[in-house]
């Protein structure tokens, strides 16, 4: 069965179709803080709104008057998160109540949220998380690291546990595009700075542990090429094998000398890495191992969000011409493709153990 | 939190019905810092209008006579504020911002819905009727506001009345809420009889006895009209070297005033009842021509003294509305500042300079296909008995 392919392609939506004016669509104006709604802001003449796209029915988009200059929606529920300078507000949508409201001391200039009800605020200085429960206000986690001074900052996120945080910037430097990241350990509370494009937490099970490991993985390219890393952070759980660390290349194609690593989403369930590239190319890596499984370029236009898409256990992207798509693993071909694209019989009969997948029946040594 | 309640639009027809018009509202308030702008739009069949222009005007006028008593072909009118836009075709370099309003009634009437907005002046002058006796006819005299809109190859050429639609509007004031010092005044008396004088002392606790009125145009005729009155003689006579201290109350009511010929409301829209007018709030001594009615109030509290004549004071006042509970600020979008200034305190965290929602959430524009919640209410009224023809307070 070769030629077929171990991912599958699915085009969600086309913003302009639903009315959203395509220069709202990009970094700075719309949002994805999960597969379950698209948050665009517009702005005609002097009034500003914002349009909220729930993907459960994306044809009927809201709109709403704001004076808000960033709005996240929360990744489950119809609670949506607004700030302008220093004011941040939390309303309950169906309710049409505002939950909380808070001034900081200094501007957020980056947030999101880094779970159902938490969010990540980020100033020049600090990071602070805001918990939705009754009262609470933002409370400060940790200093920000001075190497990212100067960065614009694209990304911030967790592991489950909200033990270990990452602050993503990235800078223009000498005609490239430098990734910095600051990790932090809550329990060491030290940080590290670390030179990265786009990285992610996933909690992954091998195969002889009871227990899942807390991964990090991380892309960067250098001007001496492209690296993933995958390693495991905090002590393991008692009576686990810790994860041994990898170091992979990552190959650019020529043709893409200026090319980088954008994001990174992760499956727990499947144990591959999707990373995706400014250029639009998206990489799909074995957790584990560290191996290439596929890699294509599937957009022509940058995709410039990206979030996990728990249907499939994919990625969803939006690219700037407000194409919404995601990629996922195609558990048919998957284990027949690693098998004979790639000739990699030992990773195949991982990935069908791990994945109960079918297609290893030749693999199950007697 | 805004609690927008479905809006009810008044709309209105030229007897043609190739343009209409459209309101938020009748009544446009003076807060003193601020005044409602004159916003709204007007729906124009451009088949209709074709090469000729679409204009609205917003006219304050002092009506000072009868029209039926013009024999001599004068009118008793005299115009104190007048403001011309273009409205169709729209005119770029007079583009501004649409208010909330005017763009959800573009949204729901389409390509053919051009808006259009006054500010008035600090200055302007408020709505004011004075009231008819009982046979009268005509429209009653005061000063009163349309907003005109009609189709026009230019500027100067005079409406017609088959393609116009003329609205009664009223600009009202409400007062400020300075609370201003109590009132007091004295007067003495001498009497040639006795070697004390009679010190009448009077404290007015905001009651008004008589409404005083000034006609300013071109003759400063006067008008004054008892609105309540109270006489006692309770506790009098008043023996030598006495005090004597009472508290008298009076309610000024227009129900107890119907008869008063030239008594001055609040401006009239429908033939419905308003109430007595507001007392005029002159900012400038200047502009009291453009006023056409300044309404003042004062009490005269008169005591009759035996064998001596009579010692009388009078007290300034000012009657108006009490300002209403706080509204929704001008229709016009916040802009919202992106730089407050915040002094470093970092436990004050709550001092927010302005506490609005950064979105609301009442409102729905909604996706094409689905209503905006809109009430059309006309905006006819019923027309004075006696009174035919497309002259109306409408």
């Amino acid at each position: 069965m070769t030629g077929q392919l171990p991912i599958k392609f699915q085009e969600h939506l086309q913003l302009q179709n639903v009315g959203i004016n395509v220069s709202n669509i990009g970094f700075s104006s719309l949002t994805m803080e999960s597969d379950k709604f698209i948050c665009v802001r517009e702005k005609v003449n002097d009034t500003a709104s914002v349009i909220i796209i729930d993907m459960a029915d994306p044809q009927n988009p809201i709109k709403r008057p704001i004076t808000a200059d960033s709005a996240i929606m929360n990744p489950a529920s119809k609670v949506i998160a607004l700030k302008a300078a220093k004011t941040l507000q939390i309303f309950n949508i169906e309710l049409r109540s505002r939950m909380k409201t808070y001034n900081m001391v200094e501007d957020c200039i980056f947030w999101k949220w880094v779970s159902v009800n938490t969010i990540g605020i980020v100033t020049e200085t600090s990071v602070y998380h805001w918990t939705m429960e009754g009262e609470s206000q933002p409370v400060k986690v940790f200093d920000r690291h001075q190497s990212l001074q100067g960065c614009q900052i694209i990304n911030y996120r967790t592991d489950e546990a909200l033990q270990w945080l990452l602050v993503i910037g990235i800078q223009a430097q000498d005609s490239r595009v430098v990734g910095r990241m600051q990790l932090y350990s809550v329990e060491r509370k030290v940080s590290q700075p670390i030179e990265g494009h786009a990285a992610a937490f996933t909690q992954f099970k091998l195969e002889n542990n009871k227990k899942p490991s807390t991964l990090f993985s991380f892309a960067v390219r250098s001007p001496t090429g492209g690296k993933l890393h995958i390693i495991e952070v905090g002590a393991p759980a008692p009576d686990n094998q810790p994860f041994q660390k990898k170091a992979i290349d990552v190959q650019f194609p020529a043709e893409a000398p200026n090319d980088f690593p954008v994001a990174m989403q992760t499956s727990s369930k499947h144990g591959v890495i999707f990373l995706v590239t400014k250029y639009g190319y998206v990489h799909v890596f074995d957790i584990e191992s560290g191996t290439l499984i596929y890699m294509n370029r599937i957009s022509a236009d940058t995709m410039f969000v990206t979030a996990p898409y728990e249907p499939t256990s994919g990625i969803i992207a939006v690219n700037r011409k407000g194409q919404v798509l995601s990629v996922s693993i195609d558990e048919e071909n998957l284990v027949s493709y690693i098998q004979n694209s790639l000739s990699n019989q030992e990773l195949a009969y991982k990935l069908a153990v791990r994945c109960n997948l079918p297609g290893a029946d030749q693999l199950f040594v007697a | 939190m805004y609690e927008v309640q479905t809006p009810i639009v008044f709309k209105k027809s030229s007897p043609n019905s190739k343009i209409t018009c459209y309101l938020g509202k009748r009544d446009f308030i003076d807060y003193m810092d601020h005044i409602d702008p004159i916003d709204g739009v007007v729906l124009v069949d451009p088949e209709y209008v074709k090469e000729r222009k679409v204009y609205a005007c917003v006219l304050a006028a002092f009506r000072y006579g009868r029209e039926d008593l013009d024999v001599l072909g004068l009118t008793f009118r005299k115009d104190l504020f007048c403001s011309t836009q273009q409205i169709y075709p729209p005119m770029d370099d007079q583009k501004k911002p649409l208010t909330h309003l005017q763009q959800r009634l573009l949204r729901k009437l389409g390509p053919n819905a051009y808006p259009f907005y006054f500010e008035m002046p600090s200055n302007a002058p408020s709505s004011v009727t004075l009231q008819p006796a009982a046979g009268d006819t005509g429209k009653p005299c005061g000063v009163d506001y349309e907003l005109k809109t009609y189709v026009a190859e230019t500027v100067e050429e005079k409406p017609h009345k088959r393609n116009s639609v003329r609205l009664a509007i009223r600009k009202l004031t409400y007062a400020p809420e300075t609370p201003a010092p109590q009132p007091v005044i004295e007067a003495h008396k001498d009497f040639m009889m006795s070697p004390a004088p009679l010190h009448l002392e009077c404290t007015l606790d905001k009651e008004v006895l008589k409404q005083y009125a000034e006609i300013c145009m071109f003759t400063n005729a006067h008008y004054k009209c008892t609105v309540a009155e109270l006489e006692t003689d309770e506790g009098f006579p008043i023996t030598p070297c006495t005090n004597l201290t009472k508290v008298y109350s009076l309610i000024p009511l227009l129900v107890n005033n119907k008869d008063k010929r030239g008594l001055a409301l609040d401006g009239k829209l429908k033939h419905e009842d308003t109430n007595l007018a507001s007392s005029t709030i002159i900012r400038n001594a200047t502009q009291k021509e453009n006023l056409g009615i300044i309404v003042q109030y004062k009490v005269k509290v008169k005591v009759i003294v035996a064998m001596g004549g009579d010692l009388a004071v009078e007290l300034p006042f000012t009657l108006t509305h009490p300002k209403p509970p706080p509204t929704p600020p001008p229709s016009r979008q916040i802009e919202y500042s992106t730089s407050f200034n915040h002094h470093g305190s970092g436990d004050n965290n709550n001092d927010i300079p302005v506490d609005h929602n950064l979105i609301q959430l009442d409102t729905n524009y909604g996706s094409a296909g689905q209503d905006d919640d809109f009430i059309f209410e006309e905006f006819a009224r019923i027309r004075l008995k006696g009174h035919d023809g497309d002259d109306t307070e409408a």
